[in-house]
Order: structure tokens, then C-alpha cells, then sequence
């Protein structure tokens, strides 16, 4: 089975010899891809790469992916080879069929519930793009060799494939120094010309060896960056400062990174991560940090999504780059606090020494940059559905159906106890089985989608001979969100509160109501609806709601992952809340059936956290922080007012301090007023630049759903 | 055991670095701009949002001074209230409100501490306000006392009435003072606030004698206090303390009290747009004329 590399080099490799090995094939595929595929530069003059064209080659772990319409196309203009072709493209489907995440019937069924979901996430990566920067491919080949002699023969196939990768970038890498020679000499605009002359001079070097100036490291770094299909650049300024530093002509320097930056919001970058400390809470700020704020502040843009680790010894000087930044409206940089993430890493049996070089993939999942593969959303578990199930015996009040584990006739509860422990075994119940599909996933995955690519930029991979996908990466523990757990715990303590406690009403008066959706039930629902809320420093409700999460975070712990690490909780909201929200039917706390909103990441439900910013944050600080390996998103929103006055700014830096050294994972900032979203509703056009962030991450305001818009407007603005 | 109306956390306009405010109700002046009025009065009170009635009637049966028309539409004798809640508790939809609670120092002070780790970082604390806190004179001092004695910022808002024994007490215990000034001309003072401003500015030269922390804070009312010569003279006071107080501040009025009033059933004569920024710009010019540079407060 064999196709010309002329007309699809990619393919070509893959099918040279089914007998091989998978990561072999593809290892094969990407190099032929690197000899003959397409190249060019961008309109920012920079090597825009990518692997494939019928066979796709990408990022976010799917590794492997056909383009349906290319095998069309290929068909159309090769008639002679269509047999070959349909064959390929069967043996494709089958591969990628074979990658479907297996479910029974009873997790399908909890995953149609909306109640939980695991293993579909394939999962962003941080790899270490500073391999190729500072090592070059011939670095990483040493590491190869050694693992070689080093390791079972029966391993060599992946480091081939591995070898075979390199071998792609540097195949890129020589033809895009004979294409920037060409450029250069027809190209009259004298500085465009110069933009080739360096990118040609640049590829006399890289990849192969070590970046020798910050254009050279650009260069590189763009190269394998697209072709890793532009996911997250993880700690760039860090792995970037070494080429900065030893660049003399600084102006040239700043002249690129901004070339490069068009270039990130051009092609929807993820995850960029700023700052931090390292073992000894040195603090790693560079001059390259303040010049990536400078230009996210100038250029507005909403990607890259920019991240930002403080800690103790995190300079007065960049807090103020920082307040700047937020003050232009961006909504970024989101800011992470190294005392509570490095704890968090460092209780999953992280090391210092690693647990100090994190960052985040995608919107916000903790990693270890260039060290781990901590699955990005292996599952979710909503908390109001498993409430739900507790108060319904098992049933889903949407459909009448049993679907989940029966834990007793809620009519009958005595105390109010009884609830809860309904509640929290539903909840463990629903943990196991995202875990456990979660796997499922990780499983076919690690067989199905390896990836020797992104392998060579991973530790662990090559030394252990392993691919990134199989447990290769010196890391491998899993991520599992939470949705709901303000709600939840609204619910629960107005249970307790009005029912037990109070005895206003019967756990029966309740359930009549909830099942009429409070239609004639006015005065329950005023009390349920207006009983205390968290978000707002109410000892009680607070005490409830950290109590289930806290279980949440501790009770994941005891599941294992597939790839070698266990599973560790965190809690970030997107579009998925809404749809959360409406999966359930009413709730205790006077939600209705059919309404969308659900509690805004770890804060208050949107509109109940009625006493400021200051009393949402101590509710949230009942969350053991240290617990939630997966990042604990927390949102506020501020009218554009306060970051006009120095006192705004200065009463935003002490209130992000104060809530850090309080022990406080994360925080985001929007910096808009009301009127504004309200105003680019209506007219879409004239606010196109308005940037609002959702969950993790930051996106223009105009372009989110209806329903997500409405989320965000209802969201509490914090009124001073 | 004092009465408040409000306990309101992240203040920052409030003095210095994040704050918690504590309301005390009772004011012995009558501004007729009056934006808290809700503070006035000692006693608590009833606000009615009639615009929430739906007419349903649940409130009727145990209050003797409520009808409902033909037409769904809610009377209330006021009265006949007395203030037993028994509406508050009947209706759906917050028609009524009791303006002010009872509680002791140490719960209000209690809240108040719940933020003390914002209050750390940004050199804020407690600003006692009102109302008039020197109405509740025991109970301000009490809770200043407490906030001193925990180590946050103390800081009182004040129209300058109360007796100088209390700003004496005050100033002992290093209270930063947010000083009302409305206006120099004492009988213009009476018939805007109903009380001349002697006392208010005597207390005051005292406060600056003792070189207290002062921040001069002038509600610039349009029509009312802010012809050229109101201010020149304001200009002329704060000229000659210059370097006693740590700030001056006008207060541009805003008309949110006038639906708080409203609803507490309180006739107000006084009616005025929002201060515009064309305002906010002559006042400024004007102090800045008289050699006096102003903050001007959102």
C-alpha cells in the first residue's frame, strides 16, 4: 500500500510499513512531511509549520486525524488511486474508531444526565518548546542515544519515532533557510528583506543547534510551536530569557517579539505563563516579563492568554505592571499564587524542584512545563445533579428514570444528616465513575494516540522510552472539575436551616414543591430562595459549602490513573455551566427548572454574593486551596472606575495580596461596567474589542453565545 | 447596645486603604440634600417600595394600617405602624423594609474584623459613620475603642456637632476624622442643615489645634452652597489652616437619596439634578482660584 510522496507525504510515511509500531508510522509520516509538506511564511514573516494535509497531525492530544474533504479532493484529481485511497481511509476510521472512549451503559447513561463526564478530554500539553530553543534536535538526539543504551531494546521503535521527528524539524528547518534566501533576494521592500535575510541566517543554525541571538530563538521556537499546532507557550519568558539576554541589539529584539505576538493573537494561542519563583522562592521576573505586559497592554488582544505566578519575593514593580495591565481592560494577566500552587503540586508528591516550574495548559489545568501530562479535563462531576439524586432516591426528576445509585426516600429523613450523607455518597459515588471512564480514555489513548512529537519536548518521555500519551512524562496525574458546589451548598443549608433547624417546613413540602417548580409553593420558595447564601462570610452556609467541596478534592485522591498518578479535583465554569444548570430541574435554593445559571467557578452563585468582594472572597477561602490540583478558579468583576483612581489600584493590590496570603489559588479579573456589556449587546460592531473573561480563559464579549453573555452580565459587579 | 443601619465591607473611598463602614442611625441635622436618610432619625423605621406591590393582600391581616383599593393598590397609614414587622415577614416580594436594627458593639465589631486581613494589607480598618455617629456617642466611642485596641485604622465621619468631649476622646485614640464642611456662612448653614456652624467649626479649630488627622470632606450641592462666595470663603478657611488637614475633598451631590426618602414616606422639598461634570469643573476652578487644590469624590 504505497502513495507517491508528491501527492501526500504524510500518508505516504504512515502507510510505508503497516507492520511497524504505531508511534513509528507517524514518526515516518511527520518526517516525509518534513522533507516534502507544504511551507511558507506568514504575513508576520515568520515559518508558519503544521504536519499534514489528508492525514493530520495536531495538538490537543487527537495526534491523528483525517481530513474527510482532502480524501475527496485527492480522489478527484488522482482517479487511478481511488481503491487505494478508500482503503486508507477505512484503515483510518477504524484507528480513530478504535480511540472512542469505551462506556457502559450505565456511565452513558450519567453522562446524558449531565452529571458527570470523563475521557473525552484529550487534554492541551505544556511541552518544553525550550528544548528545541536552547538544545537544538541535536540535543535532545544525545538524550535519545542515551536512553537507547540505557533501555530495553523493545523501546527503540518509539525512540525512532522519536528520532524520526527531529528529523522533520530539521528537514523544515533547512528548506525554510533556502526559501528565506529566495525571498530575500527578489523582495524589494528593504525591511521585509531584512526579515528574510535574518530568518535565513537564523536556519543556517536552528533547529538543530542551540538559538544564538532572541531572532534566531523566535524563529525556532515558531517553527516547533506550529507545528505542534499552536497550543500553549507555557513559560516563555523564562525559556525565551537566555536568547533575550545575550541579544545586543535589544531594539530588533523588541521587533520581533512583537512580530510574534500578531502572530499568537493570529492563530488563537492559548496559555502564555509570566513570572514565578523557583525552589528557593527567588523570584524569576525578567525583563522579558515586563515587555510581554507592555505589549499585551498596547495590543489588547485576547490571545494569548496570559497568566501570571505571585508569591512573597514578587516585586512591587511588576504588581504595578500587573494593575496596569488589568486597568486597560484586557482581563488579564489571571494570576496564580505560587505559596498555595506549589503546596498543591508538592502534595501530589511533586518535588520542589518541579513543583516551582508550573504553568497552565489551555485556560487554566495546572502542569509541569515541559514535565508532565496531567490530562486536562479528564471529567467533570456536577454537584447540583448528584443533589439531585440524593434528594430523588436515585431518579432523575427530569425523566422519571432511576439512573443512579438509590441512598433513601429523603421524605423520611429525620435529621438533617441523613441528607447530607445521601448527598456526599452520590457524590463519591459519581467521582468513581468519572475516574473510572476517565480511564477508560486514558487507556485508549495511550495505545491509539501516540505522539512521538510532542514526546521529545516532555521529560521523562525519552528517558524512559515511553510515550507521552502511555505514562511517559515524569508526571501523569489526572484532573477532574467541579460545577455547582456554591449551589449545592446553598441547597443544603437551606435545608438544614428551614427544614431541620427552623422546622418551617417538612422535607415533604419541599419535594411537592420542587416537583411543581415552585409554581404555587410563593411563600417556600421566598424563604429558599432568600435563605443565606455563600459568597458573602456566613459562618453556616459557608461551613456547608467548602465541606462538600473539600470531599470532593479529598475523595479523588483515592483513584489512581491510568498513566501512573492519581487524580486531583479543581473548579473552573465556561459555557458547560449553563448547560449544567439546565440539565437540572429546581433546587433548594430556589433555582427553577430551566434556568441556566450556575455558580460562577468556586465563587458565589451570580447575584447572591451581596456584601463585596471582600466577604466572597473569606467564603471561598473555606476551600482547602491546597487540595485542588487543577486550578480553583476564582472571578471578580470590577467597574472600570476603580482602576482609574490610584487608590482603586492600590485597594486592588492589597485586596489580590490579602486574598493570597490568605491561601487562595487564583484570581481573575474583569474590568468593565455594566452599561458597556449592556451597550455591546445592542451594538455589537462598536464594542468588538471588549474583552470579558469566561472561566479561564479571555474572549471577546460579542462573539460568546446568548446565554453565556447573559451569565456574564448577571454576574455581581463589584460595587464600591 | 446601639442602633445601625448598615455595615458595609470594602469601602475604599471611605479613608484610608480598605475599609468596612459601620452606619449609626440619628442625625441631629436636617440637611435638605440629605442622602442617607435613612439615618436620620434615631428610631428605626419602615421604607415601603410600593413600586413592588403586587396587591395580594397577604400583609392586611395583621396590621391595621394597611387598605387595598379597588384597583390592587396598596395604602399605608403610617401612623398606625408600629414597626411590629408582621408585613415584613407576610410579603413575596420585599415590599417592606425596617430601616435599622438593634446589636451591641462587640457583634458590629465582630463583622467588622471578619475583613481584618484586607484591613492588613492596605493600612484600611473601621470608618464609624451615620447618621451622625456622635448621636450614639457611647456606642461610636465604644466601637472606635475596640478597633484601636485590635490594631486596624479608626476612622470617624462626622458633621462636627457632637460634643467636644467626644472628638477629644476621639482624638486620643489617633482617629483619622473625615470633617464635614458645608459652608462658612453660618446662617446660610442653619437654613440648609438647621443648625449654624459655630459648634461645627469650633470643634473643628480644636481638632486642627490638637493636630489631629483631618481629611475636610465639603458636599458641593448645586444651588445650595456653591455660589462663587461659598466657595471663595471655604477657600479663604482652608487657606488659613493650609498643612493642617491632610486633604480637602468635594462631595458632588447625587440624587439617590431622593428615592430612599421616598420610600421612608419623608416629604423632600429639596429637588436637584446630579451634579453634571460642567459642575465638578467650576467647582474645581473656583477652589483652584482660591489657591486651594480639592479631590473630588465618585
Amino acid at each position: 500500500m504505497k502513495i507517491d510522496v508528491s501527492i501526500d507525504p504524510m500518508l505516504s510515511g504512515f502507510f510505508d510499513d503497516e507492520s511497524l509500531e504505531l508511534g513509528e508510522r507517524l514518526g515516518m509520516a511527520l518526517a516525509l512531511c518534513g522533507k516534502y509538506g507544504d511551507i511558507g511564511f506568514d504575513k508576520y514573516h515568520l515559518p508558519r509549520c503544521g504536519f499534514g494535509t489528508m492525514l493530520v497531525h495536531s495538538h490537543h492530544g487527537n495526534n491523528l486525524g483525517i481530513e474527510n474533504r482532502g480524501f475527496k479532493r485527492a480522489i478527484a484529481a488522482h482517479p487511478e488511486h481511488e481503491e487505494l485511497f478508500l482503503q486508507m481511509e477505512r484503515k483510518l476510521d477504524t484507528l480513530l474508531l478504535s480511540r472512542t472512549v469505551f462506556a457502559d451503559k450505565r456511565m452513558k447513561t450519567l453522562e446524558n444526565a449531565m452529571a458527570m463526564w470523563g475521557g473525552n478530554g484529550n487534554g492541551h500539553v505544556n511541552p518544553d518548546y525550550g528544548r528545541i530553543v536552547n538544545l537544538g534536535t541535536d540535543g535532545i538526539r544525545e538524550i535519545i542515544e542515551e536512553s537507547k543504551r540505557k533501555n530495553n531494546p523493545d523501546s527503540d521503535w518509539f525512540l525512532r519515532g522519536c528520532s524520526y521527528a527531529l528529523d522533520a524539524l530539521d528537514a523544515f528547518g533547512e528548506r525554510y533557510c533556502a526559501l528565506a534566501k529566495e525571498k530575500a533576494a527578489t523582495e524589494t521592500d528593504p525591511k521585509v528583506k531584512k526579515y528574510y535575510e535574518d530568518a535565513a541566517h537564523a536556519f543556517e543554525v536552528v533547529p538543530k543547534k542551540p538559538a544564538y541571538d532572541f531572532t534566531s530563538a523566535v524563529h525556532a521556537f515558531w517553527l516547533v510551536f506550529t507545528a505542534d499546532g499552536t497550543d500553549s507557550p507555557g513559560r516563555f519568558d523564562q525559556y525565551m530569557y537566555r536568547a533575550w539576554e545575550i541579544t545586543e541589539d535589544k531594539d530588533g529584539a523588541r521587533e520581533i517579539l512583537e512580530r510574534l505576538w500578531d502572530a499568537f493573537h493570529d492563530t488563537r494561542t492559548w496559555n502564555l505563563c509570566l513570572s514565578g519563583s523557583d525552589a528557593e522562592w527567588c523570584d524569576q521576573t525578567n525583563e522579558l516579563t515586563y515587555e510581554i505586559l507592555r505589549l499585551a497592554r498596547e495590543k489588547k488582544y485576547n490571545a494569548p492568554n496570559i497568566t501570571l505566578r505571585v508569591h512573597r519575593n514578587t516585586p512591587e514593580e511588576l504588581w504595578d505592571a500587573i494593575t496596569d495591565t488589568l486597568a486597560s481592560g484586557i482581563g488579564m494577566p489571571a494570576l496564580y499564587n505560587d505559596e498555595t500552587v506549589c503546596t498543591a503540586l508538592e502534595k501530589l508528591g511533586i518535588p520542589p524542584c518541579h513543583s516551582h516550574d508550573y504553568c497552565m495548559n489551555g485556560c487554566n489545568q495546572i502542569d509541569i512545563f515541559g514535565k508532565s501530562h496531567m490530562g486536562l479535563e479528564d471529567g467533570e462531576v456536577n454537584f447540583a445533579k448528584c443533589l439531585e439524586y440524593a434528594l430523588y432516591n436515585g431518579v432523575n426528576p427530569m425523566n422519571g428514570e432511576e439512573e443512579s445509585i438509590p441512598t433513601g426516600d429523603m421524605r423520611l429523613a429525620e435529621t438533617y444528616e441523613e441528607v447530607e450523607r445521601a448527598f456526599i455518597t452520590q457524590l463519591d459515588y459519581m467521582c468513581y465513575t468519572a475516574c473510572a471512564m476517565a480511564n477508560n480514555g486514558q487507556i485508549s489513548r495511550a495505545v491509539y494516540g501516540q505522539n512521538p512529537f510532542t514526546s521529545c519536548l516532555i521529560e521523562g518521555c525519552l528517558e524512559k522510552g515511553r510515550d507521552f500519551k502511555a505514562g511517559g512524562a515524569l508526571y501523569n496525574h489526572g484532573q477532574i472539575l467541579s460545577e455547582g458546589a456554591p449551589d449545592t451548598g446553598d441547597s443544603l443549608w437551606a435545608i438544614k436551616k428551614l427544614i431541620f433547624d427552623e422546622k418551617k417546613y417538612t422535607m415533604s413540602e419541599l419535594l411537592d414543591a420542587m416537583d411543581a417548580n415552585f409554581e404555587g409553593y410563593d411563600e417556600l420558595y421566598r424563604d429558599f430562595k432568600n435563605c443565606d447564601k455563600f459568597g458573602n462570610d456566613h459562618d453556616g452556609v459557608d461551613k456547608v459549602t467548602s465541606r462538600i467541596m473539600n470531599r470532593f478534592l479529598t475523595v479523588l485522591k483515592r483513584y489512581n490513573t491510568y498513566r501512573g498518578g492519581v487524580y486531583t479535583g479543581g473548579c473552573s465554569t465556561y459555557e458547560r455551566a449553563a448547560q449544567n444548570g439546565r440539565a437540572v430541574a429546581a433546587l433548594p435554593n430556589g433555582k427553577k427548572r430551566g434556568e441556566s445559571l450556575l455558580a460562577d467557578s468556586i465563587a458565589a452563585v451570580p447575584g447572591c454574593d451581596v456584601n463585596g468582594p471582600t466577604a466572597c472572597m473569606k467564603s471561598t477561602l473555606n476551600y482547602n486551596h491546597t487540595d485542588a490540583g487543577s486550578g480553583f478558579v476564582f472571578q471578580i468583576k470590577f467597574d472600570k472606575k476603580v482602576f482609574n483612581t490610584e487608590k482603586g489600584k492600590e485597594s486592588f493590590k492589597g485586596l489580590a495580596k490579602a486574598y493570597f496570603a490568605g491561601g487562595a489559588q487564583q484570581l481573575t479579573v474583569t474590568v468593565v461596567s455594566p452599561e458597556d456589556l449592556l451597550a455591546a449587546q445592542k451594538d455589537p460592531d462598536r464594542y468588538r474589542d471588549l474583552i470579558v473573561r469566561v472561566g479561564g480563559y479571555s474572549d471577546y464579549f460579542v462573539d460568546l453565545g446568548k446565554g453565556l453573555q447573559e451569565n456574564i452580565i448577571a454576574r455581581t459587579f463589584a460595587e464600591l | 447596645m446601639g442602633t445601625i443601619f448598615n455595615i458595609q465591607k470594602f469601602c475604599i473611598h471611605d479613608g484610608d486603604g480598605i475599609r468596612t463602614n459601620v452606619f449609626l442611625k440619628g442625625c441631629p441635622l436636617r440637611c435638605i440634600w440629605c442622602h442617607n436618610p435613612e439615618g436620620l432619625d434615631r428610631e428605626k423605621n419602615i421604607s415601603f417600595f410600593a413600586e413592588r406591590c403586587t396587591g395580594c393582600g397577604r400583609c392586611l391581616e395583621k396590621c391595621p394600617g394597611r387598605t387595598i383599593d379597588g384597583e390592587g393598590k396598596l395604602h399605608i397609614d403610617r401612623s398606625k405602624c408600629t414597626l411590629c414587622g408582621s408585613c415584613v415577614e407576610a410579603c413575596l416580594n420585599k415590599v417592606n423594609e425596617i430601616m435599622g436594627y438593634e446589636a451591641t458593639a462587640e457583634e458590629v465589631f465582630a463583622d467588622v474584623m471578619k475583613d481584618k486581613m484586607f484591613y492588613d494589607t492596605t493600612g484600611g480598618g473601621m470608618t464609624v459613620s451615620g447618621g451622625e455617629p456622635s448621636y450614639q456617642a457611647e456606642f461610636a466611642m465604644t466601637l472606635l475603642r475596640m478597633g484601636k485596641d485590635a490594631g486596624i485604622g479608626i476612622a470617624l465621619e462626622s458633621c462636627g456637632i457632637g460634643k467636644r468631649e467626644f472628638y477629644a476622646e476621639a482624638a486620643d485614640l489617633g482617629t483619622t476624622f473625615l470633617y464635614d464642611l458645608k459652608c462658612m456662612d453660618s446662617y446660610k448653614h442653619k437654613a440648609l442643615t438647621g443648625v449654624s456652624n459655630d459648634h461645627i467649626i469650633d470643634n473643628l479649630l480644636y481638632l486642627f489645634e490638637r493636630g489631629a488627622d483631618v481629611r475636610i470632606r465639603m458636599p458641593m450641592i448645586p444651588g445650595c452652597n456653591d455660589s462663587d462666595e461659598d466657595i471663595a470663603n471655604l477657600c479663604s478657611f482652608l487657606k488659613e489652616h493650609e498643612g493642617k488637614y491632610k486633604y480637602a475633598e468635594i462631595m458632588p451631590y447625587h440624587t439617590l437619596g431622593v428615592g430612599k426618602s421616598d420610600h421612608l414616606g419623608r416629604e423632600v422639598a429639596f429637588r436637584a439634578e446630579n451634579a453634571t461634570d460642567a459642575d465638578i469643573a467650576r467647582w474645581v476652578a473656583l477652589f483652584e482660584r482660591g489657591g486651594i487644590k480639592v479631590r473630588v469624590s465618585k
